[in-house]
């Protein structure tokens, strides 16, 4: 059996297991390490984690460097904006939205949290599709969020009270930390109105998103600008999610696997190149599908891992029986 | 009638009185070269080539508010970089004033050096002024040696004073209320036991200690830096009569002022020197406004206010300085810092964990009730079969 015919064998969920396990230890732990990776990571390495991150997620310097007075943004000073850009898309252009499937710290929490889920025995939440339809729109509000918020700051509309508005809502900020010890941004701060709307609005979210991963796989994730951010660049990437739509029999066992509930990578036969803006390259879909080559994974243009008849015998324990 | 007697009484028996101290401070004397100044994490910058450039101005009075900018004597400057290398900086005229200008290339911290002597009745004076610098900048990571988080000094500086570092100090350390500042006192190179240590903040909160057999002398900086909600702001600033009555009361303090270099090219006075003569009313106007822009801009947790350290130590050498004869060397030193006000103060974990709890119950017993409204109750259904 050759290479090829190996990886479209694997046992994926094992193999996303211990990546995402490694992933994590490496992002949170690895600063203790002395490895930095730098600020323009395109995934939730949290800043705030100050001691262990191994690098911090692209979101914090982008709003500090966009909350810069305009004479400064808009000038040479700006293009240090694009330098920061620069590395993000370099990053970003080699694992496209795996980032966030195999990468992500918080991501992965919501995994675990899933898989505790399961050992209660608990089912699984759903979003209908209107319910789907209407909360899609969420992440590019919250990429809005992050983008003009520090503009408004440099243009002196705002505050900096509101410095960092993203960060101070997201969950990574008060739940990375906790894994190094650090409960320090639990927290409301009352030293402005703008400090102390963000962090009350923060710790809800939090809050919300404890419970909401415990019910309903990848909660947050339908809802992080990060992911709405990924999708603007995802075409240009090296890393690719392609369809065969000929060979597609529309059984929905892919779509059933999916843990942010895509329709289109089930009933979409048309579009070749199938990722989607909720997409986080799991590429569960991939091995839960049935059908030779329907769906597959290509890096520069080679297929590195694509769905094989064989493979899904295998995955799915039919091997022994056949 | 008793206020003014007990105000003399408790003048006389305060031993605090300072002497006009020399310090150097990063504000410029002009307000509109501000407009070319970048802040950054060692206080205001130029640019240059992508390069941090620092200007020092030397000040000198009783207290920080009451300096006004000052001339050297001498050009007796002196620099140490982040790698201990001595240099003597650049000086210039910038906005009116002599000031010292030079490069920060690389992270860490800079310290600059003024001194200069005099003889007062046998006594040689030596009145030195010192700024240490960070010089850091987020887009070069953080990635840094933390040694060079640690001070760096002038060995032969005739008196010299150094921060002692927090626990766990980094680049993004903030002094803050609460802290236990520590200072090291060096009389050419050697721990100075017994100098006198002076700390005064902004607002005017005064302590003196003296330095223990180490050379170290310890102060916990003062909560005195609150915030001021916009309302309570404007009680504060004097009312357009007011001031007009205070200004018109004092006009030859107002051309005081211009003698003492507290004011803009314009000729006009300094914001400060204005509100100071304003009266009291204006005093408050002039802390509480200053407050609210320093809020606004920057929030409630990022607001700053400095202290001046200074110290004074005196041996018993003889000698001879430019011809005349002492036999006591009286040492001043003197720097500024600045703190913010403690975070504590303004957070509170336990609202944050009923927030956080009531986002887990809003989505936990949220989603409960959606499950438990969509069983549907079993329905036996008959069917009449006649």
């Amino acid at each position: 059996m050759n290479v090829k015919a190996t990886i479209d064998r694997i046992d994926v969920r094992r193999f996303r297991f211990w990546f995402q396990l490694f992933a994590f230890a490496f992002l949170v732990y690895g600063g203790w390490l002395a490895v930095d990776l730098g600020n323009s990571l395109p995934t939730f390495a949290c800043g705030y984690n100050r001691k262990g991150t191994a690098g911090v997620c692209y979101l914090l310097p982008l709003q500090h460097q966009l909350a810069q007075p305009w004479s400064q943004l808009f000038s040479k000073e700006g293009l240090a904006v694009l330098g920061g850009f620069a590395l993000f898309l370099l990053w970003f252009l080699v694992l496209n939205k795996a980032w966030c499937g195999f990468i992500c710290p918080l991501g992965t929490l919501q995994d675990w949290i899933t898989g505790l889920r399961k050992r209660f025995g608990l089912r699984y939440s759903s979003y209908s599709d209107e319910q789907f339809a209407k909360l899609t729109w969420i992440k590019y509000g919250l990429l809005l969020v992050v983008i003009f918020v520090p503009l408004l700051i440099g243009g002196h509309f705002l505050t900096h009270d509101w410095g960092t508005a993203y960060c101070q809502l997201c969950p990574a900020r008060m739940i990375i930390p906790l894994f190094n010890g650090d409960f320090s941004q639990w927290k409301i701060d009352f030293s402005s109105t703008g400090r102390m709307v963000l962090t009350a609005l923060g710790m809800f979210i939090a809050g919300l998103f404890l419970a909401g991963s415990f019910l309903k796989k990848r909660f947050f994730c339908f809802f992080c600008p990060m992911s709405a951010f990924h999708y603007i660049f995802a075409k240009l990437s090296l890393f690719k999610l392609k369809k065969e739509g000929s060979k597609c029999t529309v059984c929905g066992d892919c779509y059933r696997v999916c843990d942010l509930q895509i329709k289109p990578i089930a009933d979409d036969v048309i579009s070749q190149d199938i990722l989607k803006d909720d997409c986080i390259l799991c590429m569960k879909c991939v091995a839960a599908c049935p059908e030779q080559g329907a769906l597959r994974v290509d890096i520069l243009g080679k297929t590195v891992f694509e769905s094989t008849k064989d493979g899904f015998a295998k995955r799915m324990g039919m091997e022994d029986k056949q | 009638m008793l206020k003014p007697i007990a105000k003399i009484l408790l003048c006389a028996a305060l031993p605090l009185t300072a002497e006009a101290a020399l310090w150097f401070s990063d504000q410029p004397p002009d307000k509109r070269l501000m407009k070319d100044m970048k802040r950054s994490h060692g206080g205001h910058v130029f640019m240059e080539n992508e390069v941090y450039v620092k200007q020092l101005w030397l000040r000198k009075g009783e207290s920080l508010m009451e300096s006004a900018y000052a001339e050297p004597a001498r050009t007796d400057f002196k620099l140490v970089d982040t790698k201990q290398v001595l240099s003597v900086p650049d000086t210039l005229e910038s906005g009116g004033h002599s000031a010292i200008r030079f490069k920060m290339p690389d992270e860490g911290y800079y310290n600059a050096y003024y001194s200069e002597r005099s003889v007062e009745n046998g006594v040689l004076k030596v009145d030195a002024a010192k700024a240490e610098i960070l010089k850091h900048n987020c887009r070069l990571g953080h990635n840094y040696d933390r040694a060079l988080v640690n001070p760096n000094r002038w060995r032969d500086a005739p008196l010299d004073i150094v921060r002692l570092r927090l626990p766990d100090e980094d680049f993004h350390t903030r002094i803050r209320s609460g802290n236990l500042l520590k200072f090291l006192v060096l009389h050419q190179g050697r721990p100075a036991a017994g100098a006198k240590v002076r700390l005064e903040t902004q607002k005017g909160w005064i302590n003196v200690t003296r330095t223990d057999a180490e050379g170290v002398a310890s102060f916990q900086v003062i909560q005195d830096n609150f915030p001021v909600e916009e309302d309570e702001a404007e009680r504060f600033v004097a009312k357009p009569a007011e001031k007009e009555a205070a200004g018109a009361e004092k006009p030859a303090d107002k051309r005081a002022g211009k003698k003492d270099g507290l004011q803009t090219e314009d000729g006009e006075p300094s914001k400060w020197q204005a509100n100071k003569e304003a009266g009291e009313h204006a005093e408050h106007k002039g802390d509480h406004s200053e407050h609210k822009e320093a809020a606004s801009r920057w929030g409630g947790d990022r607001r700053e206010d400095h202290f001046l350290v200074r110290v004074d130590y005196q041996t018993d050498e003889a000698g001879s300085y430019q011809g005349q004869a002492y036999d006591k060397i009286h040492y001043s030193a003197a720097m500024t810092g600045s703190y913010a006000p403690n975070v504590q103060v303004s957070q509170s974990k336990s609202l944050g964990l009923i927030y956080a709890s009531a986002g887990f119950l809003t989505v936990g017993v949220g989603a409960t009730a959606y499950r438990r409204r969509r069983i549907k109750p079993f329905k036996e259904v008959d069917f009449d079969e006649r």
